[in-house]
């Protein structure tokens, strides 16, 4: 039997992880939410939204390992619900999506995702994320902003790690499709200026 | 070799964009107050939200320290804005509460200045109109008199206290009395009574001082304080002169404020007060109320200026009272008495006359006893002579009281004239022939008593009873 001084710390130490974990995450949460959202009052609210939920969870008597994850999870969750809501996900985008089958790519790893990223200008890339579909602007953000591994991605949105990998190489690969179009709409409208 | 080199180029290049995008992306960043209030929300939502306490481990015996470590961790986990919200409620108790303390500070203690510069700064500011700041400026001087009693009572009355509290007794008078002369310039009536509030306390707090130095029971001498006061209610009287007497509606209307404000005092007072204080205080209200009734029949006769005069009386008299009720360190030094002298009821003065009498004819039996067993020749002339005028003046002032004493309307004024005049005269004329010894002291000392607090009381501008009065002290200063 714990003695009291035990269950006090440990409640103490719940508090006190929570809002250590607070203090840690919210502006990354908060980054993470503004980049998906587009909204930068309604993103706040999805982080708050997002505490609470998790501080109900802890109240309901269960135990986190590791906030990052849990964290990161609840808020995936409550930002397709955002989405769900606002329902501005366009159909060309889902088709996009959609209509290929992630699975049928096993080659693709982490190695690469490297090869790809290499070739792309960072900068850029950020500035065209939002004309990404919702669930390569998702994958990306968790790779490249939130910096988690695809292992980590592949439990938060509940597909497998290949699925994750193929999706960041096909969202990289659209981007730089984007970044290559926007380049030769530039070199083009300079040319017209001459 | 060539292999390598290009996967470290590209694995530099993956960096770099890995870089490049995560700097893009942080300046998306929460301002500064978009987290504070972020982290208030969901700090709020936390509070109202609170783990369930989980005691079910607890046993009695550390249930207590328990409790104590469980609060101390919550402030240990608090987040900074909290604790700063705490801080400044503190700061809000603790500022209430210093000024809560200081009101029983004295000079010299750390907390006087906040008591006098603060506390009470603050309260003259709340005191709106003449009026009110006379009885504030008065009720402060009170405070002043009854810090250095407290002082001087402990020993640590200094010269340079005294100094100090004189000062600020004669401050708070000055200032009363300025505010008396620009209310006379709006409303006359008005400054009557403020004057009457600011003399009243001067002149209890002067007795009270007097008696308490008097009784040289306790510790230090207020001789300072009391030559401030004393000049006060100098200043008082002469500007006194030109007082009128203020109009009867508002005289009665004040009356009734201040008699309602005794009556709650006496509420107020009956846990500190002896039982004999409490009927004391009581006594002395119902004398009030018996005056105000005789007012009220002054009134219905159109004797308007008697009226007025009664119920300046009464005002003065509730003031004494208040003055001696708000102040416990007074009613230690003096009795009620001593600030409001009982006044007699009618059946009182006639049971003191009746029992006056009966004393005088024992004394004038006694004497006539004396005169008729003793020869003539043992007694000196001169003594002889004096006895027969005492004892036949005495006589005839007995027999007038006992005539007037029956005749309806009672002029009780003049019975007890007669009365007083045979008793001394007897009473003086005994003492000559070594009498006194047989009467019993203590029956003597109630009359005098009582006769002193009926003469005093009863006819004050009487020039004839005031003479009987000092008779009766030279009286008994002859035989101690």
């Amino acid at each position: 039997m714990p003695s009291p001084k035990k269950t006090i710390d440990a409640a103490e130490s719940q508090e006190e992880r929570f809002l250590k974990a607070f203090e840690e995450y919210s502006d990354a949460l908060f980054r993470h939410a503004a980049i998906r959202i587009s909204n930068r009052e309604r993103s706040i609210d999805v982080v708050h939204d997002t505490f609470t939920k998790v501080w109900s969870y802890i109240r309901s008597g269960h135990e986190i390992d590791s906030y990052r994850s849990f964290l990161y999870k609840v808020l995936n969750n409550l930002i397709i619900d955002e989405y769900r809501k606002q329902k501005e996900q366009s159909l060309d985008a889902l088709l996009e999506v959609e209509g290929v089958d992630e699975g049928s790519f096993p080659e693709l790893s982490e190695n690469s995702v490297e090869a790809l990223a290499a070739t792309l200008d960072g900068r850029k890339a950020f500035e065209l994320l939002k004309e990404l579909p919702e669930e390569y602007r998702e994958v990306i953000i968790f790779r490249f902003v939130d910096g988690l591994g695809p292992k980590e991605i592949a439990d938060l949105i509940e597909e497998s790690e290949n699925v994750v990998s193929v999706r960041i190489h096909r969202a990289l690969k659209s981007l730089r499709i984007k970044i290559e179009e926007g380049n030769e709409r530039a070199e083009s409208k300079r040319n017209t200026k001459k | 070799m060539k292999e390598l080199k290009v996967k470290e180029t590209q694995k530099n290049n993956m960096k770099r964009f890995s870089e490049q995008f995560k700097k893009k992306s942080e300046t998306l960043r929460l301002s500064v107050s978009e987290k504070r209030e972020l982290r208030e929300r969901v700090v709020s939502y936390m509070e109202y939200h609170p783990l369930p306490v989980k005691d079910t481990n607890f046993n009695n015996e550390s249930a207590g320290d328990a409790v104590i470590e469980f609060n101390f961790a919550q402030f240990k986990s608090w987040p900074s804005w909290r604790i700063l919200k705490t801080a400044g409620a503190l700061v809000v108790v603790l500022a209430v509460g210093v000024s809560f303390w200081a009101e029983k500070a004295v000079p010299g203690d750390t907390l006087y200045a906040v008591k006098v510069g603060f506390n009470e700064e603050m309260r003259s500011t709340l005191a709106r109109g003449s009026y009110e700041k006379v009885v504030w400026e008065t009720q402060r001087l009170n405070r002043r008199i009854a810090e250095a009693r407290q002082l001087a009572d402990e020993g640590r009355l200094t010269v340079e206290v005294e100094v100090e509290v004189a000062d600020a007794v004669r401050v708070h008078s000055e200032n009363a009395r300025k505010e008396i002369e620009n209310l006379k310039l709006t409303d006359k009536d008005e400054a009557t009574m403020a004057s009457i509030e600011l003399e009243t306390a001067l002149d209890v707090q002067t007795t009270s001082l007097k008696n308490r130095d008097d009784s040289g029971l306790v510790g230090q001498s207020t001789a300072l304080i009391q030559t401030v006061l004393g000049q006060s209610q100098a200043i008082g009287l002469s500007s006194a002169e030109d007082d009128t007497l203020p109009a009867l509606d508002k005289l009665v209307a004040k009356v009734e404020s201040e008699t309602t404000r005794a009556y709650e005092l006496l509420e107020g007072v009956k846990k500190t007060a002896t039982a004999e204080e409490r009927r004391d205080i009581k006594r002395r209200l119902d004398d009030i109320e018996r005056k105000i009734t005789k007012s009220k029949a002054y009134s219905e006769e159109d004797n308007s200026l008697s009226s007025r005069q009664s119920l300046v009386e009464v005002l003065q008299q509730t003031h004494r009272l208040i003055v001696f009720m708000t102040n416990i360190d007074v009613r230690e030094s003096v009795t009620v008495e001593e600030i409001v002298p009982v006044t007699l009821t009618l059946e009182e003065r006639i049971d003191i006359v009746k029992k006056q009498t009966s004393e005088t004819t024992t004394l004038i039996e006694m004497v006539d006893e004396k005169l008729n067993a003793t020869s003539s020749d043992l007694i000196d002339k001169d003594v002889l002579a004096k006895v027969e005028v005492g004892f036949e003046q005495s006589s005839s002032s007995l027999a007038k009281t006992l005539d007037l004493i029956v005749v309806e309307p009672l002029d009780i004024e003049t019975v007890e004239g007669y009365s007083l005049d045979a008793y001394n005269l007897i009473f003086d004329t005994a003492a000559l022939l070594n009498i006194r010894n047989s009467i019993p002291e203590t029956e003597l000392d109630d009359i005098e008593e009582e006769s002193g607090t009926s003469t005093e009381e009863v006819l004050p501008k009487d020039g004839e009873v005031s003479t009987s009065t000092k008779a009766t002290t030279t009286a008994v200063e002859l035989d101690v």
